[in-house]
């Protein structure tokens, strides 16, 4: 595996683009006319390796006027799964609900969009890293703090997220801060489930 | 009718949820062993399986 981490971008060449990661290149090429974004959970494990599919991909985006985005992506051959009145869709996000977005007469895979709910989201949004790869880019939150996340997702029964942060951390052993990581593990209070998992970070000096 | 045991239920499930996690540090060993084009493109395989173009 060839991956270059160099302080918020990481560059990863030769992956085989598959259709998961062509619906998310695709979709996003229009969204980021409009708006920052920042890809969270699940896909970031699936971008780089893990042997699984999704049926969504969450991106929290920046408050913006979404309008004219909705438009251009409604028009493009994509349909708002939850409503098919724009403005009905813009009033979802400002109450803080989710919308997802599909290609036409397909439910799945679809982007489910919001804006940022919690700190954590605000977080990612605004320490963004960029991913290189083959002259196509995508933003994702930073590792550390989604494979804390993930943890605090599999705490609470899902051991989906568990396999999700075991497979990052695996992916970036030594690549990534681990202080920073101890820093989210601790203000996530996964303590105990990290140490399971990756017991060694608590063993270095 | 089966005879259903609740115990070994949980345990069977906690025997795969290992299994998994086993086979996820085997497959990221793998990953870092061979190249960026021989691990995703037997994960295109999989998900283009799922996800038409």
């Amino acid at each position: 595996m060839e991956l270059e981490v160099k302080n918020k971008t990481i560059t990863l060449n030769g992956k085989v683009v598959n259709n998961l990661d062509r619906f998310v290149l695709d979709l996003v090429k229009i969204l980021e006319k409009y708006t920052d974004y920042v890809i969270v959970s699940g896909y970031v494990a699936i971008f780089f390796g893990r042997s699984r599919a999704t049926e969504d991909i969450d991106i929290i985006i920046k408050k913006s006027d979404m309008k004219s985005f909705l438009e251009e992506v409604t028009a493009n051959g994509y349909w708002i799964i939850n409503t098919p009145d724009i403005d009905h869709a813009i009033e979802l996000l400002d109450d803080n609900e989710r919308i997802r977005i599909s290609k036409d007469g397909q439910m799945v895979p679809n982007v489910e969009i919001k804006y940022p709910e919690d700190e954590s989201d605000s977080f990612s949004l605004k320490n963004k890293i960029k991913i290189n790869f083959d002259g196509n880019y995508l933003f994702f939150s930073p590792l550390e703090i989604q494979i804390a996340y993930k943890l605090k997702l599999g705490q609470g029964g899902n051991q989906k997220d568990i396999e999700d942060a075991v497979h990052l951390f695996k992916v970036f052993k030594g690549k990534i801060d681990t202080k920073k990581l101890k820093d989210f593990i601790e203000d996530l209070s996964v303590h105990s489930i990290a140490k399971k998992y990756f017991g060694e970070i608590y063993d270095q000096v | 009718m089966i005879k259903f045991d609740e115990k070994e239920f949980r345990d069977k499930m906690k025997r795969n949820f290992e299994e998994r996690i086993w086979f996820i540090n085997r497959w990221c060993e793998y990953m870092k062993e061979n190249s960026n084009k021989d691990w995703s493109s037997q994960q295109a395989r999989l998900i283009n399986a799922q996800i038409k173009e």
